[in-house]
């Protein structure tokens, strides 16, 4: 007895340590070591509750951000079955937890039933009321909007999963559905959209068949997928499918690992639109097929030439082709025609090689190092014409990036750990301003480990220059963090963590403003994100108790008013959209009381503030919290 | 040396077993175990490698206790102790990890595993996992995710406390939806070698596809970046201050920061082109890019993605 009693006390401090959720109840219930039953053991518990919500400001950023609401809940469940000598009739374990069934709108159940060296069932379903506003930090501008529901489910089974031959098969299903509110352009006016409503609906089912075979220390594993998406929301038809197959080969042996891998896929997809122009007898269709198959291979070789080194060597090639028709085909009264196609064309091939070394000089401490060449060429050609005219040339282009890392891990003491890394590379072409061109990333962690006291701190400068004429783009992050958590004693632990990401990048831009070409501008963002978060549990007798603090705060360039600094171009669209202070804070409570042995009943309560300082408009208070029952029978 | 002759070295090289240390002497049986550490023996039936004790058709170095600690015989003759036994609290991590390996490297999903930023980075196995006292009942981890990743990635734990974010702390996702610990091949999706450890959806694809299939495609106008350079262009995956985890709190700085028309950049090497006059990037109509250019991922109808 006293025995389950220090697990009943310990139990709460193993999980949810650092949950931000203020609910399900992270205690456990029922005896630890379960209840026989037949020939299995039996743990469960249930939670069900009642969360409350209140809420005032912006309810749209409410719901995109948090969405919890009020009603009762099946908060989590949990069922283990475990066959006591792994010889029971259908099968030896059986584990199904479920979260927040019965309306959150982050809902989910695991399912997994394996029968010894027969099968192993694996099921993950997921289901997200998703609501996406349209918003963004300035103050909500956006026009489109989608209150759907999606759902994900994964089935895996695997047969003969501790044989030297293995089956599996799966089954995967993603759906979105629910309204919304789209654009749509014009028809009679360029320039004009018009508000549609959507009935989103969109399916994708994917079937895998594969195997696994392993002979004289060799692993073979192959797969075979069907993946079919359809989306037939209102205006429109995508139909496709992707089927695609993978091999690999692999061996791990004590001087040498050998690892290949090649996939291909290939992509379809035929689609449909149709707008009508309300009022005219105007009717827009465009129609065609869009095609995108993808091979890729990686090759590693990693050689242990002694037991204090480690070489590996990797190479990958990556290949895609995207090409696609587009007929536009514009109805005016039945008489007037108007047919033209479109035609892209986006070719992506790139071989990459990178060798790494790993040498431990002492016990203490070892570098590592390694270097890596990318190659990587572009087609792309577009289009615009009747149907008929040749294809243009497509325009060729090639980046080379080199790329080079190395560090060193020490432990000068068996309680701290020391890491640096470092990593610099160079690329010749970027594809974008914003591409990793001239950059090089700076990265060390310190970790102290006594008895039940962690503390850690970790720092990373992140710098990428990105020059050409005419434009400058450049980004340095800096950020540092650092972490402590203790438990000193078993009835006690607490925990705290502080976070700081200091962005600022600078980026040439040319754009119009009544119809004036702003040339040679700057655009310059700058955050100032600090992260903090404590929580501290402590059990009293029948109680647990958990505090909980989470902090985000912006603090942007320090100007406590939209205009008062003028940074990047003169505009009102710029003066306050280049930095953006705000908070976000989170704090909670709970309590769990221990009723009986079986039987704990909990309560909790979240707040959650958001404050915007340039934009009001966007900000929210929330006021959630449960209250349950959690028990075992 | 004759090329055959290196060709045999090499293949004994390839054949040759993977081995840790192992103690000498016999084995002995779980069942012998048993008699000193109750606690752990008669739990047993709930942990994983219980499978092999079950299946009665493994080699005595495979199964049970000593599969993993190897024979005691020497330990039971000294009445314990941790120098007559594999005791994995003595060992360092690669030590630990190559004892696990020898069973479990046989998984495409560890496949990488000796090449991995984890191992580099000496986490072993038991670092992670907890056989004996695990706090989860699949994988026998030694905290439940996210806790466990949030115990060394602390920026990380940040993120995911952003107003926008992932919903991981909230249980619905874990980290190794998108990640895969034991290591992954190169991210054929871009050139440089980070992301680091982000597994592949759909055998050669990014991630973030395995959930927003409506994204994938493919598309007959394709926004190139996103085939490029990754989802990462525009986003920040774990967490943002931004809504739709945007690297910008506004859509059209974001934009307009590629989209200026100069220098080599984009697909034909002319400029990722610039905005047209008609956009009055004065009048808040055109501030927000996604209201009318709302398929930005990619559009089978209109090679601006208005439609």
């Amino acid at each position: 007895m006293r025995l389950t009693i220090r697990a009943l006390v310990f139990l709460p401090f193993a999980a949810g340590l650092f949950g931000q959720v203020v609910a399900p109840t992270p205690n456990s219930v029922g005896p630890t070591r379960g209840d026989d039953w037949k020939n299995y053991n039996v743990v469960n518990s249930f939670e069900t509750g009642y969360r409350f919500l209140s809420q005032s400001g912006n309810q749209n950023k409410y719901r995109s951000d948090e969405n919890f609401g009020s009603g009762v809940r099946l908060l989590s469940s949990f069922i283990g079955l475990n066959s006591k000598d792994g010889h029971s009739a259908l099968f030896d374990e059986l584990v199904f937890s479920t979260q927040g069934l019965g309306g959150d709108p982050y809902e989910s159940a695991s399912l997994r039933v394996q029968k010894n060296r027969i099968y192993e069932y694996n099921l993950l379903w997921r289901k997200n009321d998703y609501f996406n506003p349209g918003l963004t930090t300035d103050g909500g501008q956006g026009q489109n909007l989608l209150d759907t529901t999606t759902t994900l489910q994964d089935n895996n089974l695997t047969l003969f999963p501790q044989s030297k031959i293995k089956i599996f098969l799966g089954y995967s299903r993603n759906t979105q559905d629910g309204a919304g509110i789209s654009t749509f352009p014009s028809a009679t006016s360029i320039g004009d959209f018009v508000p549609v409503f959507t009935d989103v609906r969109q399916i994708q089912n994917e079937y895998r068949l594969g195997g696994e075979v392993r002979w004289w220390g060799m692993t073979l594993n192959f797969l075979h997928g069907w993946q079919d998406f359809k989306d037939d929301s209102t205006g429109q038809v995508n139909h496709g499918a992707s089927p695609y197959w993978q091999v690999a080969l692999f061996r791990n042996a004590r001087w040498i690992d050998l690892n290949g891998r090649f996939t291909y896929t290939g992509s379809q997809r035929g689609f449909l639109t149709n707008q009508n122009a309300v009022g005219t007898n105007q009717q827009v269709y465009t129609y065609g097929d869009a095609r995108r198959p993808v091979a890729t291979g990686n090759a590693t070789v990693s050689l242990f030439p002694t037991s204090k080194l480690t070489i590996a060597n990797h190479t990958s090639f990556y290949n895609i082709r995207t090409d696609g028709d587009s007929t536009y085909l514009q109805l005016n009264n039945s008489t007037g025609l108007a047919n033209a196609l479109y035609y892209q064309y986006l070719g992506i091939r790139t071989v990459a090689n990178d060798t790494d070394f790993d040498y431990k000089i002492k016990n203490w401490f070892d570098v590592h190092g390694g270097y890596e060449y990318s190659n990587r060429r572009i087609a792309a050609t577009s289009q615009f014409a009747l149907a008929g005219t040749p294809d243009t040339v497509p325009y060729v282009q090639t980046n080379e990036l080199n790329a080079g890392k190395v560090g060193f891990r020490a432990r000068p003491i068996s309680r701290l750990i020391v890491t640096v890394n470092a990593e610099f590379g160079r690329a010749s072409r970027p594809f974008t301003p914003k591409s990793d061109s001239n950059y090089n990333v700076l990265t060390g962690r310190i970790e102290y480990k006594w008895k039940t006291l962690q503390l850690a701190a970790w720092s990373q400068a992140d710098y990428n220059d990105n020059s050409v004429l005419l434009s400058d783009y450049n980004s340095h992050g800096r950020s540092y963090a650092g972490s402590g958590s203790w438990s000193p004693v078993k009835w006690f632990a607490f925990d705290a963590s502080y976070s700081k990401l200091h962005l600022e990048t600078l980026g040439g831009i040319n754009f119009f403003a009544q119809n004036v070409l702003f040339a040679n501008q700057v655009s310059y963002y700058l955050s100032n994100l600090h992260t903090g978060t404590l929580s501290a549990r402590f059990s009293l007798r029948r109680f647990d108790f958990y505090l909980g603090y989470s902090r985000v705060q912006d603090t942007g360039d320090g100007r406590a008013i939209p205009t008062q600094l003028v940074i990047g171009p003169d505009l009102p669209a710029f003066r306050t959209a280049q930095t953006f202070p705000l908070l976000f804070q989170s704090p909670q409570a709970r309590v769990s009381f221990r009723i009986s042995e079986r039987l704990r009943w909990n309560a909790g309560y979240q707040y959650f503030g958001y404050r915007e300082d340039f934009f009001p408009s966007q900000n929210y208070l929330a006021h959630t919290g449960y209250t349950s029952l959690l028990w075992s029978f | 040396m004759c090329s055959a002759t290196k060709f045999v070295l090499l293949l004994a090289f390839v054949a040759a077993p993977v081995f840790s240390q192992t103690p000498s002497g016999a084995f002995v049986g779980s069942t012998v175990c048993k008699t000193c550490h109750p606690d752990v023996w008669f739990r047993f039936y709930k942990n994983a490698h219980f499978k092999s004790v079950a299946s009665e058709k493994e080699k005595p170095e495979n199964t049970g206790c000593e599969g993993c600690h190897g024979p005691g015989e020497a330990h039971v003759k000294a009445h314990g102790g941790k120098a007559t036994i594999r005791a994995f609290s003595l060992l360092s991590p690669k030590e630990t990890s190559q004892a696990c390996l020898r069973c479990h490297s046989e998984s495409l999903a560890r496949s990488n595993i000796h090449r991995s930023v984890h191992t580099r980075n000496d986490v072993g196995c038991a670092q992670c996992h907890s056989i004996h006292k695990s706090a989860t009942p699949k994988f026998l981890l030694a905290k439940s995710e996210p806790e466990l990743c949030y115990g060394c990635h602390t920026d990380i734990r940040a993120q995911f406390s952003m107003p926008f974010k992932h919903r991981v702390n909230e249980g619905f996702m874990a980290c190794s939806d998108c990640h895969n610990p034991h290591g992954t091949s190169s991210p054929s999706w871009r050139m440089a070698a980070r992301p680091a450890m982000v597994s592949q959806g759909q055998v050669n694809e990014e991630a973030c596809l395995k959930c927003h299939s409506d994204k994938r495609g493919p598309f007959a106008f394709e926004h190139p970046p996103v085939r490029v350079e990754g989802c990462e262009i525009c986003h920040s995956p774990h967490g943002s201050p931004n809504s739709r985890l945007l690297k910008r709190p506004v859509v059209f700085t974001m934009c307009l920061e590629c989209h200026n028309g100069v220098g080599t950049f984009g697909r034909t090497g002319t400029g990722v082109p610039m905005l047209s006059p008609a956009h009055n990037m004065t009048d808040p109509r055109y501030q927000n890019c996604t209201n009318c250019h709302l398929r930005i991922h990619g559009s089978n109808a209109d090679p601006l993605f208005l439609r």
